[in-house]
């Protein structure tokens, strides 16, 4: 086991095309580091570079201190995980285990009692004899696991290694990937799109876009503290509500307005950011997260006290709470980032977003509680919790923090 | 229905099979009749082991048929061989490397093989006679490996493209050279596409008559094709039963090797090998 270091990695294939830039980033030893971003933001390609399929055209990469640059893949002692499992199809799961350390010139009985020991750990005892051809997504994607863990390598690299299953198993393969990383404590580097396997799975997770690194933190501050809409935007789900706002002083201090609805920005919150009281009289984009809003018709809300108006347009019951599409008064924030994260789920989507622009309407996603009885067509009060408020800059798309 | 349908269209299977294979019973039939006999219209089906006996000797060993078929089989088994040493691991590179000129240097190598032989013969025989090689094997073996070679690359290049190139990178990170990677892990998942390329290129080798006349020159030295051809227009009148006998004689070796091999050119031509 080892740490990984990126230091100033850039990639340029040979037509020109730029895949990563300035990508400087330290994954300590032991430590479960996710790369999400949307397809084509250099995630993989980052990835590829630290195997050695890719060469890399900037900067160093080194594994537990030592430069690669320049080593073959198959002298960097690292095991990868792909997406479509890359499995020996003739040969059976056996083999395909203890392949790696066949080659190695591993003694028989060690190669015997470590791939025992692996099948053990991926309950793949009893399939030890097929071929990759009989076994299920689920099984291949085990054998696969198989043949990197018998290995015992400096690290893990995974290539969306989940994508290729169906949700439920993916749920259950996410957890069992966790389990088998921490209990082998190896240095894990995971390639996903999805932003739920990120958050659930890394110690800490790089978002990236565009080639360029955005943020990297743990899960949890990297959605209460988004450096920039970008990662604001793409981590969570539903996504995070972006308005435009603007800031103005008040005799009881800062309050951004929102259409016609007025929300105080609490004192605490204004001391800590600076930035705001410099943009009184401007526009910013105001962002909150749909748990931080509430029915303000239910009897215990104990969110702040910013209200927002708006209409219902319909409500989703999930059945621990309520999804609520309220219709605001207020501009929406479309940034060409916004546009592109919709537009890679959904063409209409990002249409919609654009056509929305030129109005004075967004929809907000909200959670209420689901004793909440909204219905669509309703005009109702929305509770703001206000000190959670998120702020970025309409010109930079960074966040507000000082 | 669906008996019905199944009925029809096993009938229509066996009519197809009888057209394919009625030239070559006939051909069977002939090779056992006395000279007087190959007139008969229908053959008559009743044999005398004899005459049989008689023929297939005259090929054998009047007519010392086995040098032939020992020549033929050498020149197109060493050729087809050198034909796959080479192929393979061109097919790989031009399938997995991007090097410069790599996608022209395919499309060029491809159109050597649509030059008719008959274009290019004169030419490779004055090339033979200047390296000193006419009326020797090398001679015939050299040039039929260049023809070979064109369909074994490209029949290769597409076998190759079917296995996923992640297969290659885990066999890497497994540790395994570039070379290894090919020769343990690809060449058994690429082994119909082998068989495939090698059973065109023998056919073509194995019924080549034109550079072999040229070449060529001694009967002892001589391929099937040539010596065929010799055995029947030297002598007058024709005598077809042992025309047939030949006929038959030729077609055995070919058709032995593709029963061996049916097995790979059915999942080989109908693609899709790795999965």
């Amino acid at each position: 086991m080892a740490s990984v270091s990126f230091d100033g990695v850039g990639k340029v294939y040979r037509d020109g095309t730029r895949a990563v830039r300035d990508f400087s980033l330290e994954v300590a030893d032991g430590e479960f580091m996710v790369f999400v971003g949307p397809s084509g933001c250099g995630k993989t390609t980052a990835l590829r570079m630290l195997a050695g399929l890719e060469a890399i055209t900037e900067g160093k990469i080194r594994i537990g201190g030592d430069v690669v640059n320049d080593l073959h893949p198959r002298r960097r002692d690292i095991a990868m995980v792909f997406q479509n499992y890359a499995l020996y199809p003739h040969m059976s799961v056996y083999r395909n285990i203890a392949f790696a350390l066949k080659v190695r010139k591993t003694p028989p009985d060690e190669i015997r009692r470590r791939v025992d020991d692996a099948a053990r750990i991926l309950g793949l005892t009893d399939q030890l004899e097929k071929k990759p051809g009989q076994l299920s997504g689920g099984q291949r994607q085990r054998v696969a696991m198989g043949r990197a863990i018998v290995r015992a390598p400096q690290a893990f690299l995974m290539d969306e290694p989940l994508s290729n299953l169906d949700a439920k198993l993916r749920v259950q393969m996410r957890g069992e990937i966790g389990r088998i990383q921490r209990e082998l404590g190896t240095t894990t580097i995971y390639v996903t799109h999805d932003q739920v396997e990120a958050m659930t799975m890394g110690t800490r997770v790089a978002v990236l876009r565009k080639g360029e690194l955005q943020q990297v933190e743990q899960p949890q501050r990297l959605y209460d503290n988004p450096v920039n809409l970008f990662v604001a935007s793409f981590i969570g789900s539903p996504e995070m509500n972006l308005l435009e706002a603007a800031i103005e002083r008040t005799e009881s201090g800062l309050t951004c307005r929102v259409g016609d609805s007025v929300l105080p920005i609490p004192a605490e919150t204004a001391a800590a950011r600076p930035g705001l009281s410099r943009r009184v009289g401007a526009s910013v984009a105001l962002g909150v997260r749909s748990e931080h809003l509430q029915d303000a018709g239910l009897r215990e809300v104990r969110l702040g006290s910013g209200r927002l108006r708006g209409t219902v347009v319909a409500t989703e019951p999930l059945g621990s709470d309520l999804l609520a599409y309220i219709e605001v008064g207020a501009a929406p924030v479309v940034t060409e980032e916004l546009l592109e994260v919709a537009g890679d789920a959904d063409r209409a989507l990002a249409d919609k977003l654009r056509a929305e622009a030129g109005e004075r309407r967004t929809i907000v996603v909200a959670r209420f509680a689901i004793d909440s009885r909204t219905r669509p067509g309703e005009t109702i009060e929305v509770a703001v919790e206000t000190s959670k408020l998120h702020f970025f800059d309409l010109e930079t798309e960074a966040a507000i923090v000082d | 229905m669906r008996i019905v349908g199944r009925i029809i269209s096993y009938a229509v299977l066996v009519l197809i099979g009888l057209i394919g294979i009625a030239p070559f019973l006939y051909l069977l039939v002939l090779s056992s009749k006395a000279r007087i006999d190959v007139l008969e219209v229908p053959p008559s089906l009743d044999f005398n082991w004899a005459q049989i006996k008689e023929n297939y000797d005259v090929v054998i060993n009047e007519k010392h048929y086995l040098t032939f078929v020992k020549n033929s089989i050498i020149i197109t088994g060493v050729s087809t061989v050198f034909a796959l040493v080479l192929g393979v691991p061109a097919g790989y590179a031009f399938s997995r490397l991007r090097f410069r000129g790599s996608e022209t240097w395919a499309s060029t190598i491809l159109s050597f093989r649509f030059m008719p032989p008959v274009a290019v013969a004169i030419p490779i025989f004055l090339l033979i006679q200047h390296l000193g090689l006419t009326n020797s094997h090398l001679g015939l073996i050299l040039p039929y490996i260049a023809f070979s070679l064109p369909l074994v690359i490209w029949i290769m290049i597409g076998f190759f493209d079917e296995i996923p190139i992640e297969i290659d990178e885990a066999a890497m990170m497994d540790g395994l050279t570039r070379p290894q990677v090919l020769f343990k892990v690809l060449l058994p998942l690429a082994r119909p596409g082998m068989v495939v390329s090698a059973t065109f290129g023998l056919i073509f080798i194995w019924n080549e008559f034109l550079l072999g006349l040229y070449v060529i020159n001694s009967s002892e030295k001589e391929t099937i094709p040539i010596a065929a051809a010799s055995l029947l227009t030297v002598e007058s009148p024709i005598d077809w039963n042992i025309a047939a006998a030949v006929g038959v004689l030729t077609v055995i070796p070919i058709l032995f090797f593709t029963i061996v091999v049916q097995r790979y050119i059915v999942r080989g031509l109908t693609a899709g090998a790795v999965r």
